[in-house]
């Protein structure tokens, strides 16, 4: 029926129905679990001799195909629409920068499912306004380089091997390569080493990780860093990927590579120790089998498997060992798998002498605590004498194992910018699978991405090749810890904040909150001066004591100092360390808290035990009206004379809360914090607080969809004003929100503003009413 | 014999406010679970383990194209992993997932009246007494009741502990 329609498209345009989407789904659904039947039907029909079925199973299989074929396209819809809007943002655009821009779109009639096309719509206006903003430059500096004075960007779409390919292209001016460097190692996300060792597309591929921005200026288009990283998140989301390569002065390329469809994936099945799994083909670059004596072997490197594949050196992972699969076998080869395992951990132990080269990266501690679990019960099983032949019985199970190594199949595969590869024990075939989701209860294991029914009745597991790399953080490091960065966005914590690691005097390394410190200053040991006891530095016209964890100053002349600036009233007091180390984001758990002043506990940062000083103890010291500024808590309590106003303030990120709490207070205004717009109707409902306004972040409606916040709150506090506030302002969402009445929408990154225009506001209503 | 079972649950719906449990084996021990939460019981051809989890998963079966997570009884009840793959399954409904129980051997329904519940006797183990309702005498034989809340709640802390 639906080539009927297609082929008479134009004669009967007008002969469409709408259909709910439901109904569609439900009926795809269906087909789907017809489409297994169907292949069950045929396997069984293979084997047996009966050929009565033949010929009308060949007819239902017929019949199924195109079923689901006609299925499918009802859910299709051009690529096209997805890019409407976009020669009107490009104009706009243009305009604006004062840039001429053309634009080039091929393949707009390329069909994809309608849920992608929802899914990619906001990713591709994003890139495309990147291209115009960063990517192509002004005509002056097009022509002075030589180019046309009008910048082209391509946008171009069509089939790939199941896939969709989207490629945004430009002729501009390139990615930075220096500049993305630069700021790598600036966030702390790798080593100036690292970076001089990777490859150029390894680099450019780091913008898409999270609040990553190199724009010098951040203007209304772009520039704050957060706009590749949700673009990548949303296109992995729908088991897309999303690359970027770059050449100096010719212009830079997106490619956007998406399934046709959710509901149906093709992948392939493999099969490690004695159970199969299918592995999403989108992940899969290639098939190889390597053996002792082919140019493809696998080789080691302080017992980690490699495989040298086109002069690249392609870290290994053998599924079975990271899916524990032998645990299931009777317990003699338990034994020797614990053997192999112990022995690993063994050669592990002794090439790492230092604790500093095995400390994982903190996102994969959960990870790493239960593979030390069974490594501890192992350690046991061999202590308590089980198996006494030790070393040579053990080695020969190893060698064994390499061998057998040697011949197995490993399936190439790409998790964001890295590649790895799965050794797996056999490759069967490439199916199309409809992806089940697995049920709550196998959800803690989050290396599968779904689970499906074969053709011959039976289910398999879908493995998230993602989660097999994250399950090796050391092999995998960076994307490993990107996954988990993401993963933490995703789900606000409320108690994970941003720590400033850094050594001074003995012992273990020291941590304050980022957001108390105001600047890291490096300071000449001889501007420190003595007044009345105190040591003294001039600094930003003013007087700036200083102080130091150990009690003392500890320093020669003629040296620079790290020093931590804290503020607070206009007055400054520094804390002299010995060297700054890190920056991290962790929990706050204070795993141990003793009694003595100056620190509030010990906590585990980045898998090392460090001290979390009391920041206030040392400065109250030197200052002994200092406020404590650890106001933080939610429920804290104000002297409520005190304040003249209150507000409610609403974001989800910790760290930004902590940051405008102090200047509401500064300006005699009671912040109440709260992490989500949820939170704080459910609050106001319950206790009927007089509060003046409410600032709310635009991204942390939780879970609440806004228009039914802005439905509630106006019911409940219509009067009351609302501002907005957020990291990026798309013009249908400023416009929304001022159909809703809210005052204004305010930019983050301009704390100062946003205070302006508060006070102002609330100033002015005061004076109204008086 | 599972249709037969199925078929019996159908016929003999609870009118009375009696309790009508479906009967189990497990090893030599009678356990007694609600009807009323039982979807369906099926022999299961192919169970497919699920790496990485604990041994209260037993896998995960095709249930006429639905996929469930196969519980073991077995090692919910005694901590011990079933040695010989038995394949009987009952389906039961929880917060809207199906999961299956696997178990030696299913028997039959039987209606108890309330008197014949006993309390769990003071020295069965913990985990037991968790896991029970209470305990019905028979004419030669003891039958432990389940309560499939519970079984399920202990899942999850098992997986919490994790």
């Amino acid at each position: 029926m639906a080539d009927h329609g297609a082929k008479s498209e134009h004669s009967v345009a007008s002969q469409t129905i709408r259909v709910n989407v439901g109904l569609l789904e439900n009926l795809i659904t269906s087909v789907s679990e017809l489409v297994l039947a169907r292949n069950q039907l045929l396997q069984i029909s293979r084997n047996s001799e009966n050929d009565d079925f033949k010929v009308p199973l060949q007819r239902l299989n017929h019949v199924t195909s195109e079923l689901q074929e006609g299925l499918m396209r009802t859910r299709m819809q051009p690529v096209g629409n997805a890019w409407a809007k976009l020669p009107r943002i490009v104009r706009d655009l243009a305009q604006e920068l004062g840039k001429e821009i053309e634009l080039d779109m091929v393949g707009a009639e390329t069909e994809l499912d309608r849920q992608v096309i929802e899914v990619i719509k906001d990713p591709l206006m994003h890139m495309v306004r990147n291209s115009a903003d960063h990517g192509l430059e002004t005509p002056q500096d097009r022509t002075a380089a030589g180019k046309p004075k009008k910048g082209r960007i391509n946008l171009k779409a069509y089939h790939a091997g199941g896939h969709v390919v989207i490629e945004i292209s430009d002729n501009g001016r390139g990615l930075n390569l220096e500049k993305i460097s630069q700021k790598i190692v600036e966030r702390g996300l790798s080593t100036a080493e690292e970076v001089a060792q990777m490859s150029d597309s390894r680099i450019y591929n780091y913008i898409f990780a999270a609040g990553f921005s190199t724009a010098e200026k951040i203007t209304n288009v772009s520039g704050r860093g957060v706009g590749m990283d949700v673009v990548r998140t949303n296109i992995e989301k729908i088991g897309g990927t999303v690359e970027v390569h770059s050449n100096p002065g010719q212009g830079s390329i997106f490619t956007v590579k998406i399934p046709l469809t959710l509901a149906i994936v093709s992948a392939l099945i493999i099969r490690s120790f004695d159970q199969k799994f299918a592995i999403p083909q989108v992940s899969i670059i290639e098939l190889v089998q390597a053996s002792s004596n082919s140019e493809h072997k696998v080789e080691y490197i302080k017992g980690h498997p490699v495989l040298r594949l086109r002069n690249k050196l392609l870290p290994l992972i053998t599924l079975s060992q990271i899916l524990e699969l032998q645990k299931y076998d009777d317990p003699k080869t338990q034994k020797t798998a614990d053997f192999k395992n112990t022995l690993s951990q063994e050669s592990n132990s002794s090439t790492c002498t230092n604790l500093d080269e095995v400390a994982p990266l903190p996102p994969e501690q959960r990870n790493g605590k239960e593979l030390t679990n069974t490594d501890k019960g192992s350690t046991k099983n061999t202590i308590t004498g089980k198996i006494t032949p030790f070393n040579t019985e053990a080695n020969k199970k190893e060698s064994l194992n390499r061998l057998d190594l040697n011949q197995r199949f490993i399936v190439v595969a790409q998790v964001g910018s890295g590649q790895f590869g799965i050794i797996v024990d056999e490759v069967y075939d490439t199916e199309e699978i409809v992806v089940k989701p697995v049920s709550p209860i196998l959800r803690q294991a989050n290396i599968f991405a779904g689970n499906t029914i074969l053709g011959d009745g039976s289910v398999v597991m879908i493995l998230d090749p993602k989660g097999v790399a994250g399950r090796v953080g050391e092999i995998h490091g960076d994307s490993a810890a990107e996954h988990a960065a993401k993963k933490h966005l995703d789900a606000p914590d409320e108690r994970r904040m941003r720590f400033l690691i850094f050594k001074a005097g003995e012992g273990t390394p020291k941590a304050v909150p980022l957001s108390l410190v105001v600047r890291l200053e490096e300071i000449e040991t001889n501007t420190i001066e003595n007044s009345n006891g105190t040591h003294v530095i001039q600094y930003r016209d003013r007087l700036m004591p200083l102080t130091a964890v150990q009690g003392f100053l500890d320093y020669n002349p003629d040296e620079l100092k790290p020093v931590l600036v804290f503020s607070q009233n206009g007055e400054y007091a520094g804390l002299m360390v010995d060297e700054i180390i890190d920056i991290i984001e962790e929990r706050l758990e204070i795993k141990m808290s003793n009694g003595q002043g100056g620190t509030y506990g010990s906590v585990v940062m980045a898998g090392k035990t460090t001290d979390l000083v009391d920041i206030d103890y040392f400065i109250q010291q030197i200052y002994p009206n200092w406020q404590s500024m650890l106001n933080q808590s939610d429920e804290k309590e104000y002297p409520v004379d005190s304040f003249e106003e209150t507000v409610c303030f609403i974001d989800s990120c910790n760290l930004y809360r902590n940051l405008i709490t102090p200047l509401f207070e500064l300006r005699k205004i009671q912040p109440f914090a709260f992490t989500t717009a949820a939170k704080v109707l459910n609050y106001l409902e319950e206790d009927t607080q007089e509060f003046s306004a409410i600032i709310l972040d635009k991204d942390s409606f939780g879970n609440l969809n806004r228009e039914t916040f802005f439905e509630n709150y106006q019911h409940n506090f219509g009067e009351k004003p609302c501002f907005i506030i957020g990291n990026h302002f798309k013009p249908e969402d400023e416009v929304f929100f001022q159909n809703q009445g809210c005052i204004a929408c305010l930019s983050k990154a301009d704390r100062e503003s946003i205070m302006a225009t508060v006070t102002d506001y609330l100033e002015h209503a005061r004076s109204i009413a008086a | 014999m599972s249709a037969a079972t199925a078929q019996a649950i159908e016929t003999k719906r609870d009118t009375s406010g009696d309790r009508q449990l479906l009967t189990l084996y497990l090893d030599d021990q009678l356990f007694g679970l609600p009807v009323d939460c039982i979807k369906d019981i099926f022999k299961a051809t192919k169970i497919t383990r699920v790496p990485l989890t604990g041994h209260e998963v037993g896998g995960v079966v095709n249930l006429r194209g639905r996929i469930v997570t196969a519980l073991d009884l077995r090692y919910i009840i005694s901590g011990q992993t079933s040695e010989k793959k038995s394949v009987m399954n009952i389906a039961v409904e929880w917060h809207g997932e199906t999961y299956s129980f696997i178990v030696d051997s299913v028997s039959e329904v039987r209606t108890f009246k309330g008197e014949d519940f006993e309390k769990n006797p003071s020295t069965i183990s913990e985990r037991m007494s968790t896991l029970s309702e209470g305990i019905i005498k028979l004419d030669n034989n003891l039958l432990i009741v389940l309560n499939v809340e519970r079984v399920f709640s202990l899942c999850d802390r098992a997986r919490e502990e994790k």
